[in-house]
Parts: structure tokens; C-alpha cells; sequence
């Protein structure tokens, strides 16, 4: 035992940290997209600031190309009419989102600008549509209508007035991307990504976690029931309507419009998507929330690298491939 | 360290969460269980009776030493001051604290018969600067253990007197630099200690600068509004100042200004913060260094450029230290403008730490001050790394949100009365050669500063049993 004289801080903060099992993690943070981005990196990672600050630098450039809500993007150009081609990376998301509304059979749909707006979820006001708004808004959605050139990273509307809003999938996009750049970069192996509170993906596994990172997905004041995932090279994304709604005539209207009849779905509590990359983990869970419990169990039947967590009133369900455990 | 109010929300978040870890971890269930405290500082619950102790000097720091003190450690017994309107408001301080057990405690005008009392085993100094020393040694005579406020004492040779008593007296002998013993400087150390945060530091800059000019109003270069400048109490005209060494009435009232009772803005601010900041460059220099880092050589400039008082210290003093790698430390202490408050601000090639008033640190990453939050936190295993829904409120936070209101007054009145009941145990985290290293760079500093000199630092100045001594 050193003299008092001697115990440093530093040595001190050794004890407490072999005692009691913990980590030391490096968390970098910074607002893009309208909500909080993360990067934690276990403690030995080299060039960890860096590499934290580069991914979210990315997000950043990447929110300036996706973002329906900035004026030059390349979103808001293509839904302006005023071109068909996109950059090479903002292009090959919307192909994978009209990839993903297929697959979903258009549970799903990035290109639902219209009936967002009709909704005022865009910038308001929010309102109720008549049936014939609506009629009119499904019919500039879809992505049916788009037909994509690969090899010239263009996208031509069979229709007119259809608009992409990236809401559902961007912010998974942009932590995909981000750890992509500091894996080639930086050679990290090993992060986790968050963005917001709902996206999230993790590479690696961190020290003294061989199942990968830890997630705790809970309920609004941490009570129970709550779901323990683990995400090793995995990503989760979660979509609720209990934030974004408003009510009228008594009645609540969330913001996840299902894009097959144009009214706010209904039913679950939340879902969570667990999948490869937080692109399709942030789609998906909106297609999930949009399906409901049953249709997302045979969805997960039919496409068996996918999972979720749907919330019912009291009652969590674990569905598929993850690695989850319920607490309850 | 002018900071938009962005950038500070930035900078105290991006510290919070390290903040938040260490004292969480480190000092588990600080509410109930006090001694965890004191487990962080190298001592513990103190096991016996508190130990008898007496306060001499019932000014402002005086007061402040009787607001931290610890029962459960502390009795205070008496105290001493010559000054009735300090007398008074010594007074009020120990009723605030103690209610009607206040009357208990005696009060001694006259130190020399408080000392002289042999149920008194330890007092603390916070008299004026040219008595530390005759004090201190006093008391170890006459066999009390001395918490000492800062500076240690006028001059190097007393400094090394007031050691050497203590070593001969077989007294413990504490310098009262409560940063030694601030939660707030521990965990900036801890943060600066990383390399990845801050990466390469080769220059701190370390100020306080304070406005004392009441914006200039009439009167202000008089010194009408300085603190050091008080108006003399009504109450205190009949004090037999003579009779206790002083030359006047003014010169006990406001001794910080004259050059025979103070040594101005270095010994009252500055000392403080070029302590902090060899205790920073040792962290940033690898966190297991355990010897204090002293500069080489130190220059400057010293003025009395704004007050018309009749002052003999100055108003302005700037220095520049030559610290070993050819890292060098700026410090500025002003009274004309206060924009930059008071702080030290740890500049590296990949962040800065800003450390303000003693009550925030700021982290801010290089080329992206703008927003990004950068903080080492700590999960145990299997703690989850993130919450995730949007049914959730996201929290970082396990953590307690802690003001901080400790400066380390309390900590180390606590560490010696410990040290006192436990003899053998340790010693004072800042002891006598602390205390005197820091003398000889304040007192060199203004040595420097006043002959607009540069002085290289000799190593037996810092050594209490050379008897060599600055010029």
C-alpha cells in the first residue's frame, strides 16, 4: 500500500477500475441531423479522438447531401425536378431504400415526400387529410414509379411530384458510412455508432463483451419490461409513435404514415429492426411498426438475416435472428 | 478564455461525463458514506476525539477555514484577531456554523497567548503574509501541528525556517494550496494525463485578471473599489496597532499592498495557479510522475499602472516561465479588465483544457471547437454502452450532477486532523517542501518581474536544507 503522499489519481482510478470490472471508453459527440450523434471507442484504440471526430464529419457531410430540410442537398435538388442525377453515394441509398419497399411489399417507402407533406410532418402544420388529399398524395408516392440507371447514377419519376424524404433511413445510412470511413482509415474494428435515440450500430466486440456491444432497449423511464441486445457487427434501429403525433377530434395521429392506404399506422408501441447495416435496420423498423406484430413474424420467417423487438401494452416480443435477451 | 456560450456548454459536457465517472467511481456513494471522501485523498474517518485546534486571523480566509471545518474531524476551541470589526464577523461565521456552541469558543485577540494554551493541538495561520512564518514557528514550539494558508511565507529563508521547526519539532506542517485537494483539479489532471485528449502540450496559459475600477467610476484609481484598498472600519480605530508590529492603522487593515506585509498579486493569486500548473505539467508529462515539476528560468514584467493610492505592489504583473522541454507557462494577473476571469487553460496539439474560477474545465477538441463532444467515460462490463428507442429519454447517465462546491478547504483541514490522530501515517499533500517550492517560483516571479529581469531557478532554493537563498 503506497503513502498516502504517493497514491496518485491515476493509480487510485486503477484500482477502481480492476476492482469492479470496468472499461474505459472514449465518447465523441456532436448534433447532426437534428439529434445527438456518438462514437464510443474502447480505451486503447489509437488515434481514438480522431477517428471519433472523423466519422461524425462524415455524418455531417453526408446530412448536407441527404437532408430534405437543407435547400442545396441533393435530395432536395432531385425533388425540386432539377435533376435526375445524384452523387454516387446518396444514389446507391435510394437504390437500396427501393430495394428495401420492395422487399417489405411498401411497408416501407422513401419516396412518400408527398403524403408527409399532406400529413404537415414535413414542416406543418399538422393536420388531418380529406380522402381525396390522401388519394392525391399516394398517388406521387411509390417507388414503383422510380426507374434507376446504375450506371449513371440516375433516377427518373414515372410520375410527377414524387419527393424522398430520408427520414426513415438516413440517419442508419450515415452511421453506416461513418464506420466504414474509420475502418479504412483509421483501422477501427472496433465502435459503436449511434445516432439519435433509435440507430445504432456496432463493429467488433469491446473488451470483456465477446457477444458484442451492449444496448439496453427500454421503456420511457426505465421500467420494465426491457430488452438486452447484444450488436456485433450488427445494427438496430427502433420507430415509435409516442413522440411525434398530434390529436384531433380525440384521436391520435402518430408520424409513421404506412404508405399502403396513407394513414398513420397503428398498434404496436415501437419495433426494432436488427440487421447487417443501420440503413436497413432504420428501414426496417418502420416497415415493422408499419406491419404490426403478425406480418413482421412471417416477414422474419421469409428473410432470416433480419430481427426485431416489437412492444405491445405491457409485453415485449422477440422475433428472429438477434442476440436479445428480455428483462423482465 | 473567452468563450461563447456555446462553446462553454461544449466544453462542460465534454468534460461532464469524466467529471461525472470519476467522482462516481472513485468516490462511490460519496453522500452516504463521508469517508469515501476522504479515501480518495489518502486518509480516512477519523477514529478518536476531533482534534482541539484554533484559527488565528479572522479575516476573509480565516472565515473561510471556519466555514469548511469538519466537526468529526475538527473542534474548534478559540481563535484570534486584533481587529474588532473582524472579531465580529468571525462571530457571525462560527454562529452560522455552530449555533449557541459558537459562545463556547473562546476568543484571544493576542495569538501569542492563544498559543501558549496546551489544549490546543493544531491551529491555522491565516494571518497576514509577513507573520506566516513567525506564527507557524511559534506554534511548533510550542507543540501544535500548523495548517498554514498561502503564500508560505515572505521570504525563501523563512520558508525553509518554518521547515526545518517542523522537522525539529517533529510538528506536521501544511500549506493551505487547496487545489491539492480539489475534486475539480484531480479529475482535470486525470483528463489531462491522457495523451490521445490533449495530445502534445507545450504552452499553458494561466491569468487572473480581475476589474477593480468599478468601470472607471470617480475614485476607482484611488482605490476606492478594490478589495484590497478597504475603507477602514469605524470599529477598528482604536486598535493598538503598534503594539502587534504594524507601522499604521492602514497598513493592518491593508496589508496586501504594502511591500513589507504582502507581496501583491503573485503571493494572493498567482501562487495558486503556477502550483497548478506544475501539477499539470507533470500529468501531461505521464501521470506516474510523482516529483513536482519546477521551471528553469522565469522573466517579467511588473507595473503599478492604474492605481494612485499610495500602493506599493502592483496592479499589473506578467511573467513568462521556461518550464524543462521548452514548454513554457504564461501568467497574467490584472486589475483593470476581467473578461477572462481566472483560470489556467492547457493548450495541446489536439485539445485545450481550461480549468475557470475554480468551478469549470472546460474540453474543447482542436479544429473542431465548434461542437463536438469528446469525453472518456467508464461501463462496467456488461452495463449497457447505450440506451436505444425512441420511446426512451436517452441518458447518459447513471451519474449524480455535482456542483463541485468543495474547493479543498475542507479536505485538507480533514487530512491534517487525521494525520495528527494517525502520526507515521503520511504526510500533507501540500507540505512544507510544496509550499516552499511554490514560494521560491512566486517570490523569484516577483523578483524577476520587478528588476524586468529573467532569473534561471537554482535547485538549492528548493531545497529546504541548502542554504541557499534567491537574491
Amino acid at each position: 500500500m503506497p503513502t498516502p503522499q504517493s497514491v496518485s489519481v491515476n493509480h487510485l482510478y486503477r484500482v477502481a477500475n480492476s476492482a469492479q470490472n470496468r472499461r474505459m471508453e472514449l465518447l465523441v459527440r456532436r448534433m447532426a441531423m437534428a439529434c445527438e450523434f456518438s462514437v464510443r471507442l474502447p480505451a486503447g484504440t489509437r488515434r481514438a479522438a480522431d477517428a471519433g471526430c472523423a466519422a461524425l464529419d462524415e455524418v455531417e457531410r453526408l446530412e448536407s447531401r441527404l437532408s430534405a430540410y437543407v435547400e442545396d442537398s441533393d435530395i432536395s435538388r432531385w425533388n425540386r425536378g432539377q435533376t435526375a442525377a445524384v452523387d454516387p453515394g446518396v444514389y446507391s441509398l435510394l437504390r437500396r431504400a427501393g430495394q428495401l419497399a420492395e422487399m417489405t411489399g411498401g411497408a416501407f417507402d422513401a419516396a412518400t415526400g408527398a403524403l408527409v407533406k399532406t400529413w404537415g410532418f414535413y414542416r406543418g402544420p399538422r393536420r388531418v387529410p380529406s380522402p381525396s388529399q390522401i388519394a392525391a398524395a399516394l398517388a406521387a408516392c411509390g417507388s414503383p414509379h422510380l426507374a434507376f440507371d446504375d450506371a449513371q447514377c440516375r433516377i427518373q419519376a414515372a410520375r410527377p411530384g414524387i419527393e424522398f424524404n430520408l427520414g426513415g433511413v438516413g440517419k442508419g445510412f450515415a452511421i453506416d458510412r461513418g464506420l466504414d470511413l474509420i475502418r479504412r482509415r483509421f483501422g477501427v474494428r472496433c465502435a459503436l455508432l449511434q445516432g439519435g435515440q433509435s440507430s445504432l450500430k456496432g463493429t467488433g466486440a469491446p473488451p470483456g463483451e465477446p457477444r458484442g456491444w451492449p444496448v439496453l432497449l427500454g421503456n420511457r423511464g426505465g421500467g420494465r419490461p426491457a430488452v438486452r441486445i447484444w450488436l456485433r457487427d450488427r445494427a438496430m434501429g427502433t420507430s415509435a409513435a409516442d413522440r411525434q403525433f398530434f390529436t384531433e377530434g380525440g384521436r391520435r395521429f402518430g408520424h409513421i404514415l404506412d404508405p399502403r392506404t396513407g394513414w398513420p399506422a397503428e398498434g404496436l408501441l415501437s419495433a426494432t429492426a436488427v440487421a447487417g447495416s443501420a440503413a436497413e435496420a432504420d428501414a426496417l423498423s418502420t416497415a415493422f411498426f408499419v406491419m404490426g406484430a403478425g406480418e413482421t413474424r412471417r416477414f422474419c420467417l421469409d428473410h432470416p438475416q433480419y430481427g426485431a423487438v416489437l412492444a405491445l401494452p405491457g409485453e415485449v416480443t422477440v422475433v428472429g435472428n438477434l442476440d436479445a435477451e428480455v428483462i423482465s | 478564455m473567452i468563450l461563447n456560450e456555446q462553446q462553454r456548454q461544449i466544453g462542460r459536457d465534454n468534460f461532464a461525463d469524466a467529471l461525472k465517472l470519476t467522482r462516481r467511481e472513485l468516490l462511490p456513494a460519496l453522500v452516504a458514506l463521508p469517508s469515501a471522501t476522504a479515501f480518495y485523498w489518502g486518509y480516512e474517518r477519523l477514529r478518536g476525539d476531533p482534534v482541539r485546534a484554533a484559527l488565528i486571523g479572522g479575516g476573509g480566509q480565516g472565515r473561510s477555514h471556519i466555514d469548511s471545518l469538519n466537526p468529526e474531524y475538527i473542534r474548534l476551541v478559540a481563535f484570534s484577531d486584533i481587529r474588532p470589526s473582524q472579531q465580529k464577523k468571525a462571530r457571525i461565521s462560527l454562529e452560522a456554523k455552530y449555533g449557541n456552541a459558537a459562545r463556547e469558543i473562546d476568543l484571544i485577540p493576542d495569538y501569542h497567548r492563544l498559543l501558549d494554551r496546551r489544549d490546543i493541538e493544531m491551529v491555522i495561520v491565516a494571518l497576514p503574509l509577513h507573520l506566516h512564518a513567525a506564527a507557524s514557528i511559534e506554534a511548533m514550539e510550542k507543540g501544535k501541528h500548523v495548517l498554514c494558508e498561502k503564500l508560505m511565507a515572505k521570504t525563501v529563508a523563512d520558508c525553509k525556517r518554518m521547515a526545518r521547526t517542523a522537522k525539529k519539532t517533529e510538528k506536521l506542517l501544511a500549506i493551505g494550496h487547496q487545489r491539492h485537494y480539489s475534486y475539480l483539479y484531480a479529475n482535470a489532471l486525470e483528463v489531462a494525463s491522457q495523451p490521445d485528449i490533449l495530445g502534445d502540450v507545450r504552452h499553458i496559459r494561466a491569468f487572473w485578471h480581475r476589474n477593480q475600477t468599478e468601470g472607471g467610476k470617480p475614485g476607482a484609481e484611488k482605490g476606492d473599489f478594490d478589495t484590497w484598498f478597504p475603507k477602514i472600519p469605524a470599529e477598528d480605530q482604536g486598535v493598538d496597532y503598534a503594539r502587534y508590529g504594524y507601522k499604521s492603522l492602514e497598513e493592518l487593515v491593508r496589508w496586501r499592498v504594502y511591500r513589507r506585509t504582502g507581496e501583491g498579486l503573485m503571493a494572493e493569486l498567482g501562487s495558486h495557479q503556477l502550483d497548478a500548473c506544475g501539477i499539470l505539467l507533470r500529468a501531461v508529462a505521464g501521470g506516474g510522475r510523482k516529483e513536482a515539476i519546477h521551471p528553469k528560468a522565469v522573466s517579467g514584467v511588473a507595473v503599478n499602472s492604474f492605481f494612485t493610492d499610495g500602493r506599493e505592489v502592483e496592479d499589473h504583473v506578467f511573467l513568462t516561465y521556461e518550464y524543462p522541454r521548452d514548454v513554457v507557462v504564461t501568467y497574467s494577473s490584472i486589475t483593470t479588465n476581467e473578461a477572462d476571469a481566472y483560470g489556467e487553460q492547457v493548450m495541446g496539439s489536439r485539445g485545450t483544457l481550461g480549468i475557470l474560477s475554480e468551478r469549470d474545465v472546460y474540453l474543447l477538441k482542436e479544429k473542431a471547437l465548434k461542437d463536438t463532444r469528446i469525453s472518456w467515460v467508464e461501463r462496467r462490463v456488461a452495463e449497457p454502452s447505450a440506451v436505444s428507442t425512441s420511446t426512451v429519454q436517452w441518458t447518459a447517465g447513471l451519474g449524480v450532477q455535482d456542483t463541485l462546491s468543495s474547493r479543498g478547504y475542507r479536505e485538507e483541514q480533514e487530512h491534517l486532523a487525521w494525520l495528527i490522530r494517525n502520526p507515521g501515517k503520511g504526510q500533507p499533500r501540500c507540505g512544507a517542501e510544496v509550499g516552499l517550492a511554490d514560494a521560491v517560483v512566486t517570490l523569484v516571479s516577483n523578483l524577476a518581474a520587478r528588476q524586468r529581469r529573467r532569473i534561471e531557478f537554482r535547485p538549492g532554493w528548493f531545497d529546504v536544507n541548502s542554504d541557499e537563498l534567491p537574491q
